[in-house]
This record gives C-alpha cells, sequence and structure tokens, in this order.
C-alpha cells in the first residue's frame, strides 16, 4: 500500500530481576512517521470509507438545541472527507436508517455528494428510540458492500441503550469487532459512560463526553481529520513469549487506556497478536507485562519479542520494528531496584484510571466507604503525578482535605456532567515526559 | 600459502602480507578481543533445544546465549583462554590477550587484565591494556629484545592508553585495571604484574604461585605482619597498585625464571583464585598432568569450578605450556 507509514518500536524496561523475581515489564513506545496524506489530495479508490451515526431519537429535541448541533457537526464531518473517500450517514433510533446515500452501499465523496448528504442530514427530525446495537449493525452491512483498507464510524447519542438488552449490544459489539473503528460520543448527561465505553473499546476508538451540544461540530471535525489522516489499518502488535511464560497483560496505555489483553490472536508458536487499528502520523504507548520462568542469577534471556504487522495482499503480511524485552537475572540490588520512569509512570495512570472508576461505581451504588477510598487515593495520586486536569475533575466530585494522603470526603450533590466527565477522561492518559526535560535529580 | 587475516596469496618467506600488511610471523587475539557470537549449531545452554536465533537467544525458551565480551574463548594452539562474565556481574570487565611470535627468537606472549569494577568503563580499560600490551611484547619478541625491559615498556604502554580515557571532569572515576602477562620462551618465562591478577607455575612437581598480589594486605605482610592480622585490616583487598590515570607513578614487578620441566604458566583474574589459591588445588582441578594438558578444555574445566563454586566475579584462564609448543622450527631444520 502506498504511503504507509515508517514504524519505529522503542523499549523502555528494567531488565534487571532480583533472584527469583519473575515478572518482566516494559513500555513499548510505537512512533508511525511518513504515512501523512495531504488533506487536499484526493483519496485513492477504496482506500477509506467513513460512516456517521447520528442519534434521532426523541430525546434529541430536549434541548431543541441538541439535534441542531448534531446537523451542524455531521455537515462539518461531512465537509471534512477528502475527496475519494467512501461515505455514508446513519439516523438511529430504536431502528437504524441509512440517510445517505439513497440506496444501500456508500457513495464516494465529491462536491456534488457531499451536498446531497447535508442536505439529507438537515431535514433529520426526532422521534423514537435507543438502539446501538442496531445502529453498529447497519453500519457494518454498509462498510460490507465495498473493500475499503480503512474503515472508521463516528457514532453520536445522547442516551441509554433502551430498547435492546445489553446482552444484544453485547453480542453485536462482538459480531462487528475488527470490521471498522468506531469513535463513540455522548452528547448531554443522559447516556451511559460504560455502554460508549464498550463500543469504543471494543472497537479501538476513542470516547468522550461532550456536555454542551454546541463542541459537537469542532468535536466531529476533529475526529473526520484524524480518520482521513490514517494511512494504514488493521495494524496488530505481535508479541512473542518463550517457552513457560504467561502473558500478564498488553495494555495501550498511550493517548488513551485499552487492555488488549483479551484480544489476542495466536500466531503459532509462541506468539499473538493484539489488534491497535488504524495508523496514521501517531504515537502510541503499550505496557506489556510478562511472567517468566525465573533463571539463576547472571542469567539473560528474551522474555519477549514485540513487532508490528500489517496486512497486505492476498493474506501476505509486513512485519515492520521489533523490540526486544529482555530479563536479567542479578544480586545486584543497585540494578534490580531500580525503577523505569516509564513503566512507573504508565503504572501510575493505569491505577488512577481504575481508582476512579471504581470510585465512581461505588458511589453510584452507594457504597460510601470504597467510594471514599478509592477516589480519595486517586486524588492522591494524580497530586503525586502532576495530573491537575484530573485532579480539578476530582475535586467537583469530592472535597479535598488533604491531597498529599488522599483524604477526602464525598459532596452531597455532584453535578452530572461533572461525574460523568471524570469517568470518560480517567482513560486519558499524559505521555510520559522526555528525559531532557526532567528535572529529577 | 594464504594470509591468515586477508586470505590473500603470500610466499613461505613473506615477513608482511602485501595485501592487507598483516606481520605474518605474527598471530595474536584480535584487538578487542576474541568476541563473538556462540558457535552456530550449538544447542541451547537453557533449554538445550536447536532453535537458537541469528540474534543469540533461544527461540523455545527465550535464554540468551553467551555472546560478545560475556564469554570469549580463544585457542591458538602454543596459548589458549577462557574469559567469562561469571554468575553476578552484569558484565565481563576482564580481557585477555595473547599471541606467538616466530622467527629467530621464537615466544608467546600472554596478557591479562582485570577491570576495577568501582571504576567507569572498566571493560574499556582492561580491553585497551591488553591489546596494547600484546602488542608491544609481540614486537618486542620479534626485535629479539629483553622480555623484563618489554615487561616495563608493555605496562607503560597500557597505562599511557587506560589514562586517556579518564574523564577528569569526574575525579574518582578514572577507568582502571590490573595487568598481569607472560612471554614464555624455549628457555625461560617472564612473569609482570600490577594488582592482584595471579601467574601460577602448574607442574607435577614444584607448583607454585609466581606473583605477590599488589593489595593493602599483601603490603603489609610483607612487612612482617601475620596473615590472620592483615587480613582483619579495613580495605585488606583493596588495590595498592593498579593501571589507570589516578594511579600514580608506577611500575610493575617482573620475575624470570627457567622451569626445571615441562608445564604450564597459569595467568588468572582474581574470579578463578579466589576460588582455587592454592597452586595444588590448581593442578588437581585440571583434566590431567600439566605437561600433558590440552589447553581448552583444561581453561574450560577451571572456568566451570569457578562457575560452580558461585561465580561472583569475571573469570579469566590463560594457560601457556612450557617449553613452547612453537612450530617455527619447520623453517630453521
Amino acid at each position: 500500500m502506498t504511503g504507509a507509514p515508517d514504524f519505529a518500536l522503542e523499549i523502555y524496561q528494567n531488565e534487571y530481576l532480583s533472584a527469583g523475581a519473575a515478572e518482566v515489564n516494559a513500555i513499548i513506545t510505537v512512533t508511525a512517521s511518513g504515512g501523512a496524506v495531504p488533506a487536499t489530495v484526493a483519496a485513492p479508490p477504496g482506500s477509506a470509507a467513513e460512516v456517521i451515526i447520528v442519534d434521532t431519537s426523541g430525546s434529541m429535541y430536549v434541548p431543541r438545541t441538541k439535534l441542531s448541533s448534531a446537523k451542524q457537526a455531521t455537515a462539518a464531518a461531512i465537509d471534512t472527507l477528502r475527496d475519494g473517500v467512501a461515505f455514508a450517514v446513519i439516523a438511529g433510533t430504536d431502528e437504524a436508517r441509512l440517510v445517505y446515500p439513497y440506496r444501500h452501499g456508500l457513495e464516494v465523496a465529491n462536491d456534488q455528494t457531499r451536498a446531497e448528504a447535508k442536505q439529507a442530514v438537515a431535514k433529520l427530525s426526532a422521534n423514537g428510540g435507543t438502539a446501538i446495537g442496531k445502529w453498529l449493525r447497519l453500519a457494518d452491512s454498509v462498510f460490507g458492500t465495498q473493500q475499503s483498507s480503512i474503515r472508521h464510524a463516528i457514532l453520536l447519542t445522547d442516551g441509554q441503550n433502551m430498547h435492546e438488552t445489553p446482552r444484544q449490544l453485547t453480542r453485536t459489539i462482538q459480531d462487528v469487532t475488527g470490521h471498522f473503528v468506531c469513535d463513540a460520543r455522548g452528547v448531554g448527561t443522559d447516556w451511559e459512560v460504560k455502554e460508549l465505553r464498550q463500543v469504543a473499546d471494543a472497537l479501538l476508538g476513542t470516547v468522550d463526553i461532550v456536555a454542551d451540544p454546541e463542541g459537537l461540530e469542532d468535536d466531529f471535525r476533529a475526529m473526520a481529520a484524524s480518520a482521513m489522516n490514517k494511512a494504514v489499518a488493521d495494524v496488530s502488535l505481535r508479541l512473542w513469549t518463550p517457552q513457560g511464560a504467561t502473558i500478564k497483560f498488553v495494555k495501550q496505555v498511550e493517548p488513551t487506556l485499552t487492555d488488549l489483553t483479551a484480544r489476542r490472536t495466536e500466531v503459532p508458536p509462541r506468539a499473538g497478536d493484539y489488534p491497535t487499528g488504524s495508523w496514521g502520523s501517531e504515537t502510541r504507548d503499550y505496557h506489556v507485562c510478562v511472567q517468566v520462568p525465573a533463571a539463576a542469577t547472571g542469567e539473560k534471556m528474551l522474555a519477549g519479542r514485540v513487532s508490528l504487522v500489517m496486512p497486505g495482499p492476498d493474506g501476505a503480511e509486513t512485519v515492520v520494528g521489533k523490540g526486544n524485552i529482555l530479563a536479567v537475572w542479578t544480586d545486584d540490588t543497585a540494578l534490580s531496584t531500580r525503577i523505569n520512569r516509564e513503566v512507573a509512570h504508565y503504572t501510575g495512570q493505569a491505577e488512577l484510571a481504575d481508582a476512579i472508576q471504581e470510585g465512581l461505581e461505588a458511589r453510584k451504588a452507594g457504597d460510601v466507604e470504597t467510594a471514599t477510598a478509592k477516589l480519595g487515593r486517586a486524588v492522591q495520586l494524580a497530586t503525586e503525578t502532576g495530573h491537575s486536569d484530573t485532579a480539578k475533575l476530582l475535586a467537583k466530585v469530592v472535597d479535598v482535605e488533604d491531597a498529599k494522603t488522599g483524604t477526602v470526603r464525598l459532596k452531597r450533590k455532584v453535578a452530572a456532567v461533572d461525574e460523568m466527565t471524570l469517568d470518560t477522561r480517567s482513560s486519558k492518559t499524559m505521555r510520559v515526559r522526555k528525559k531532557t526535560e526532567s528535572t529529577e535529580s | 600459502m594464504t594470509c591468515p587475516n586477508c586470505g590473500e596469496p603470500v610466499g613461505d618467506r613473506d615477513r608482511f602480507c602485501e595485501g592487507c600488511g598483516v606481520n605474518l610471523r605474527v598471530t595474536r587475539t584480535p584487538t578487542g578481543g576474541p568476541v563473538g557470537a556462540a558457535a552456530p549449531g550449538e544447542p541451547c545452554v537453557g533449554c538445550g533445544g536447536a532453535n537458537v536465533g541469528a540474534d543469540g537467544f533461544c527461540e523455545d525458551c527465550g535464554r540468551a546465549q553467551p555472546a560478545g565480551r560475556d564469554r570469549m574463548e580463544s585457542d591458538l594452539g602454543p596459548v589458549a583462554g577462557i574469559s567469562d562474565k561469571g554468575r553476578r556481574r552484569a558484565r565481563n570487565e576482564d580481557s585477555m590477550a595473547f599471541g606467538t611470535a616466530g622467527g629467530e627468537a621464537p615466544a608467546v606472549i600472554a596478557v591479562v587484565c582485570d577491570g576495577v569494577a568501582t571504576s567507569d568503563r572498566a571493560d574499556n580499560a582492561s580491553q585497551r591494556a591488553v591489546d596494547s600490551a600484546c602488542e608491544v611484547l609481540l614486537d618486542a619478541a620479534l626485535e629479539g629484545k629483553d622480555a623484563e625491559g618489554a615487561t616495563h615498556a608493555a605496562v607503560a604502554r597500557a597505562i599511557e592508553l587506560v589514562a586517556d580515557l579518564a574523564d577528569p571532569s569526574v575525579p574518582g572515576t578514572a577507568p582502571s585495571c590490573t595487568f598481569v602477562s607472560a612471554v614464555v620462551t624455549p628457555d625461560e618465562v617472564t612473569i609482570g604484574w600490577v594488582g592482584d591478577s595471579r601467574a601460577y607455575w602448574l607442574a607435577a612437581e614444584g607448583a607454585r604461585r609466581l606473583t605477590v598480589d599488589d593489595t593493602v594486605a599483601a603490603e603489609l605482610v610483607a612487612e612482617g605482619m601475620s596473615e590472620e592480622e592483615a587480613m582483619a585490616v579495613h580495605q585488606a583487598h583493596a588495590l595498592s597498585k593498579w593501571i589507570g590515570a589516578d594511579a600514580g607513578d608506577i611500575d610493575a614487578r617482573t620475575l624470570t625464571f627457567t622451569p626445571d620441566g615441562p608445564g604450564l604458566v597459569l595467568l588468572c583474574s582474581d574470579g578463578l583464585w579466589n576460588y582455587l589459591p592454592e597452586p595444588q588445588a590448581l593442578v588437581d582441578a585440571l583434566p590431567g598432568p600439566p605437561a600433558e594438558a590440552e589447553l581448552l578444555p583444561a581453561a574450560s574445566q577451571l572456568t566451570r569450578i569457578a562457575l560452580e563454586l558461585g561465580g561472583h566475579d569475571n573469570i579469566t584462564t590463560v594457560l601457556v605450556p612450557f617449553p613452547p609448543k612453537l612450530e617455527s622450527s619447520e623453517g630453521q631444520s
């Protein structure tokens, strides 16, 4: 594929283990470069497809600005589509309806089709319920009408998935996983963070709250632009591990936290592929934790080998980049107790995200004790690690008595928007600062 | 006949290769040490499987195969040696270099240096020291110079090169190392040393240590203190002399002797002699009588014993038989 980016892999870890230790942690930084195509250049036929799914359930009229903002945002996203990209717009209620094109399938973007699509979107009215699974199924079917290497969907909703069971939604997500990437957005505060996170995590996209409908236009434009910048799809992270090793987890830790552990596809012997979706010019970090059989001090072993795999024509694959995760056993405690800053950084971020999500969950369930402990720990971690944005969001949910010790009291009244913002943003991570900027001694 | 260095054809009587300029009367370990990956086809040291990858890791169990400086082995015929990282250190800071000089006054040269672990880039220091000293000793042998004088010159050259490595802006970390050398000719053996790397004479009769350590304890014993008292002194094992920018004005001690009969000169770092300090223990550890020893298997056995006893430090073992097994006589007779 032309314009495929170059991938570079870097491994950050402390490979020294004390005698008997068996857990090896490493941060893998993957940088893709050189794949970006200028927005003015037409996309080659069959290279990219975009489906925009807009919630048109009755509640989108409450307030009325919600639907009009969603329409404007959709129009902005359509304008961002590059010539040659295949696209479609779906309106979602308790059913799913293809708004554009007028027949089942995708239309190639040009000035005329973009104008037609925007006209069709302008006529949308709101009515009915919410069945996100049906929307995803229609999107999947529309994507399936032609071959495109990069398939991206934007999903907007304002409500909970009322008109199908959680099991139906889970089933649908399973069926469409791997077929396209989906970024999910919740507008207002009546939607369920867990539901959209489930969609976005499975479909390797992002989830976010757009509390004010007026913010939708910029957000949609940004998502479409980012999708247009993707140069290669269906990239997998391949991890080889030695005999007797157990993979404790494989997580994307930057720009957002996504646990990929359960998403493994076996590649015998001893390797497995983890999906990472589409790539443009960008950098992502992954945290791999492997348990290996401990060896004698002085021994060195390969605890894992990481590479990236791009699909090629006719089922062929291209393996790019290679990084080794090492384990060296030593009696020198000066070596084995050294903490790798990248690993520590992302371990802290994951703990922070868990503390927030578990704390909010406990709070909803009325378990004040757990909620106070977890959110207190979150305040402490956010303060220690300099997550000032997260600390600010936390301060809207709890009264902080002492940030250093994590002593907090739950606020009696919390605005839904504050709680949901904290929840959705908890999986956003901060890149570890480069060594040169570090002030550590 | 072809040049052993570049493969160009050379004449029987040529002293230098016309292709690469290498001295054809000299064979020696490569500058930088006899480093290289484990021999291809060797089974994995971890699981015994036959699936070792090109990058030196087992494709099955992941175990790193000994490579590079971690385990250096070389056998030139008249001299062989092994330098092993051991089990506890992160890297091998010992180095060895050896070679043979043909011609009218044939000689076997060997040098072992042990990088001082508390200094910076100790492996670099020891490798520079052995390479430069080996070169000086081989040149001197070719020119038929006196071995003791050559040994002092070799130490002087090593000091010069190792001192160059020091970063004056970071005092107290100057790269440094010990030194022990042997020049073995058909008539005599000349040993030179600085620090606590040792030379031994191993023979059926009269096995003995040839060097006296340059350590605080050894100096106190030399001044009359009992061994027991000396060992109890603070920093008894600290070096009193070493090679490096901060070593001060030092010179090597030398010793020349003519053995009574056939045997082996052993040069070693403290990674070996800490476990086998007694000459007789070293003789007993050999696979057979010293005079009949196959050099590389003998070095391998000594190394293995040190590893089995803990391998706390880097282990370097170089063996040179006396009389030297040089084939230079074929041109003369």
